[in-house]
């Protein structure tokens, strides 16, 4: 179930209204979990048994890792984080991994057929997982008491907002909401029916519109640089629009039913250098793997080289977190060289660049680096790269007209402004609110483009 | 109050996703709005991409349907033909009296009615397969044909549908959990909910602002290059398997020719005395074929086919405008595109006809 179809709207309107219903929490949490169970089936029924699995397993890995010491306590967190990482690895990297091997195994046996999955990836189980194991690990450090409520863990980890794909949570924020009966508030409604439309507004209006033109220049080729720099900045505001969009709604229809989740993205473009963009874009993750692999490595307490490398490697892993192809490898990889080797926001070397021009710099970095996530492989991204500079040839062709151009541009205008103004006034009283909801659907119908797109990050 | 409303909002919204999922619900609620009962349904005069994309009010897109069937020239000679005929939307109109020397026809489509066959042996038995160019690879290379083009036994599961009409989950004997989670759910709110009369003028501004602005069809509906015609959206995605511009590779083409053949030996095998099968071209393939990837040419001549083929693609093509065969708002062709097919299949039901 899409957040942006149909379905998803009415599905969002029953389950918020009888959730306001009932009586007491442990019925809210039932009723949760029945409507996450029924949104995760929608996209492939027979799946929920894997996250039924993995949410078993957990949940008594949870207490066995609480009650024991010294290595049996170490132990069944290993064999918690192998269940988990396993499922990952079988249903995201198995064939990866064996189309990777694959050209030896043809040249030492010919006729050998290889024998790949070719199964459909579970949706969001990169995410679910994720979560799954911060709960584990959380509780191996004894930071987090076991869950005693099995319905409450299995909501944990399949709250339909954030199931599919983000924030990944801790379990220290989303627990003890989970067991809080939370009363009907109309100012957290508005806020989050608010947040909800922003977010629908980012991805119907804004990415799938400036989604239209990426696929015409990844479609094309022997476009000019002109045409490939255009597409390449709108990529990178598509991919920003689709998955904050996506976490608006989600910490939008949290937010309607009293929970809180955890911000994802803090105005990621206006960071002044790399490192700063890792601590406003896709929060959950980064700080995910900060906590749970980068400082378990050692982080920086072992010296200045150590800590480059535990950089890279964590960039690195998080690039293969996102899809298993060698162009997520090298997005990661281009990420950790340049968080390791270019100076930080402490430097002073680098006073005498204007903030502005950092920014501009580094979003056009951050953009170069989108096109390995884009391009279907890693020949394709750097023929296009190489295709960014060069001036002299090629068709300046676009896949949307001279109006939709300048229009996406304002759009992206509008999107930067609205985001770095961000006014609360506009839903404090009842009329203004009333106006904003009203001028938001009507902008999402006239000048959204539906097709059912589906959100990048689902895929992950 | 509020109790009530929430309530009465909480059970129209499960009303509205079993709905959305029940495929007789949705076949009931298409019945009657199709006919413009209850609150009706969005109903172009000129054709079923203008329909799709609520381009009604664009002048250049306006064909109106001009099909005038008339009997073929050659009249001479005996009817000995039983014509047996797997088509789809392109043919499913065309009267049996069009073709020439025909005595009986059978008509069957995919996903409506099978074509069944319980051949007459003192007649000449021909089966023709029509289908568009964006359904070669996805009908005909998967031996699913079989069970639509089949000897006269009980079927073990057929689907009625009488017209196309919004898209259905496919329920089999007995109800299973992937029922309730019908992957078209949301095509079929789409239409309960929004494709009302009522709502037929927002729909239309919002089209003609993205046309008359934006150059842009809505959904699935491309506008051409030239601006004067409309395709379906997957005909021209070059990712897309319908598409006209999806590249393949020389051993696919062969491998799809080795399935037309088995095709053609099997049911020349149970009988038939001859097997033609006929592409009708993507329109986007003769209208703005500077990307065509020649999947029609390069079929028809593979090396080795047996199949017939009614080559309707060279003919189209080679004429002064190939526009002239289409209609600018449908996906279909006009009166003049079907009578060049027609006639390209009654010369070969006349050669037929005359074999002892």
């Amino acid at each position: 179930m899409l957040f942006n179809s149909l379905q998803f709207l009415i599905f969002f309107m029953v389950v918020t209204l009888a959730y306001f219903q009932l009586p007491n929490q442990r019925s809210r949490v039932w009723l949760l979990l029945v409507a996450s169970c029924y949104f995760y089936m929608s996209f492939v029924p027979k799946y929920l048994l894997i996250l039924g699995g993995t949410i078993v397993i957990d949940y008594f890995a949870g207490f066995l890792i609480a009650k024991s010491e010294g290595r049996p306590r170490k132990a069944w967190l290993t064999m918690s984080i192998i269940a988990n990482v396993g499922v990952l690895v079988y249903f995201k990297y198995f064939d990866f991994l064996l189309d990777t091997v694959a050209p030896v195994i043809r040249d030492l046996f010919p006729h050998y057929d290889i024998p790949y999955l070719s199964i459909l990836l579970p949706i969001g189980l990169s995410f679910h997982t994720f979560q799954a194991m911060s709960y584990t690990i959380e509780v191996y450090r004894g930071k987090q008491p076991p869950e005693k409520n099995f319905v409450v863990y299995a909501l944990y980890v399949m709250f339909y907002p954030q199931l599919v794909a983000g924030p990944i949570e801790r379990p220290q924020n989303i627990l003890p909401q989970l067991h809080t009966y939370q009363p009907y508030n109309w100012d957290k409604v508005k806020e989050g029916l608010a947040r909800m439309l922003w977010g629908f507004f980012k991805k119907v209006v804004i990415a799938d519109r400036l989604a239209i033109e990426v696929t015409h220049a990844y479609n094309h080729t022997g476009l000019s640089a002109w045409s490939l720099w255009v597409s390449a900045i709108f990529y990178s505001f598509q991919i920003y629009c689709d998955f904050s969009g996506y976490s608006d709604i989600a910490l939008g229809s949290a937010k309607v039913m009293g929970i809180d989740l955890m911000e994802n993205f803090k105005q990621p473009y206006l960071s002044a250098n790399i490192t700063e963009f890792w601590t406003r874009w896709h929060v959950s993750l980064s700080s995910w793997f900060r906590d749970y692999l980068y400082i378990p490595l050692g982080g920086n307490r072992r010296g200045e080289a150590r800590r480059r490398i535990n950089v890279f490697i964590t960039f690195l892993l998080s690039g293969l977190w996102h899809g298993a192809n060698f162009t997520f490898l090298v997005w990661g990889a281009l990420h950790g060289l340049l968080v390791t080797l270019l100076p930080g926001a402490k430097s002073s070397k680098n006073r005498v660049v204007s903030k502005v021009a950092k920014i501009v710099l580094n979003f056009l970095l951050v953009t170069i680096c989108w096109v390995f996530f884009r391009s279907p492989d890693v020949h394709f991204a750097f023929r296009y790269i190489g295709g960014l500079f060069n001036f002299v040839s090629g068709s300046t062709t676009f896949g949307l007209n001279g109006n939709e151009l300048l229009f996406s541009a304002g759009l992206i205008a509008f999107l930067l402004w609205r985001e770095f103004r961000l006014k609360s006034f506009l839903i404090q009283k009842d009329e203004s609110f009333a106006f904003y909801v009203f001028v938001m659907v009507v902008g999402c119908y006239f000048f959204g483009v539906f097709g059912e797109n589906q959100f990048i990050y689902f895929q992950f | 109050m509020k109790k009530v409303l929430s309530y009465s909002c909480i059970i129209i919204g499960l009303v509205l996703l079993f709905s959305g999922t029940s495929r007789d619900v949705v076949a009931y609620i298409w019945e009657r709005k199709h006919h413009q009962l209850w609150w009706g349904e969005h109903q172009s005069n000129f054709g079923d991409l203008s329909n799709i994309a609520y381009l009604d009010d664009i002048k250049v897109f306006q064909t109106p349907n001009d099909y005038n069937f008339t009997p073929p020239a050659d009249t001479s000679g005996p009817k000995n033909i039983d014509l047996y005929l797997f088509g789809d939307s392109y043919t499913e109109d065309v009267p049996c009296a069009a073709f020439a020397h025909v005595n009986t026809c059978h008509f069957g489509r995919k996903g409506h009615h099978d074509l069944v066959y319980k051949l007459d042996k003192s007649k000449r038995n021909v089966l023709l397969i029509e289908t568009a160019e964006r359904y070669v690879r996805s009908n005909y290379q998967n031996g699913d044909i079989y069970n639509h083009i089949r000897k006269d036994l009980p079927p073990a599961l057929t689907l009625a549908i009488s017209e196309p009409g919004p898209v259905y989950a496919s329920v089999g004997a007995g109800l299973h959990v992937a029922d309730f989670f019908n992957p078209n759910i949301n095509q079929n709110l789409e239409y309960l909910l929004f494709n009302v009369n009522a709502m037929n003028k927002p729909r239309l501004l919002k089209a003609d602002m993205n046309y008359y602005l934006f150059n842009r069809g809505s959904g699935d509906v491309v506008i051409a290059d030239d601006g004067r015609h409309l395709f379906l959206k997957e005909t021209v995605e070059p990712k897309n398997e319908c598409s006209s511009y999806q590249p393949f590779s020389n051993e696919d083409v062969t491998a799809w020719a080795n399935n037309l053949n088995v095709i053609y030996e099997h049911y020349k095998a149970e009988g038939f005395d001859e097997v033609y099968f006929a592409i009708v071209p993507n329109p986007a393939s003769v209208i703005q074929p500077a990307n065509y990837n020649n999947l029609i040419p390069k079929l028809q001549t593979s090396p080795g086919l047996k199949m017939q083929m009614v080559d309707v693609y060279s003919h189209y093509k080679n004429a002064g405008n190939p526009r002239q065969f289409y209609r600018a708002g449908d996906t279909h062709w006009n009166n003049k595109g079907m009578q060049l097919w027609l006639m390209l299949v009654n010369e070969q039901l006349s050669r037929q006809s005359a074999k002892p």
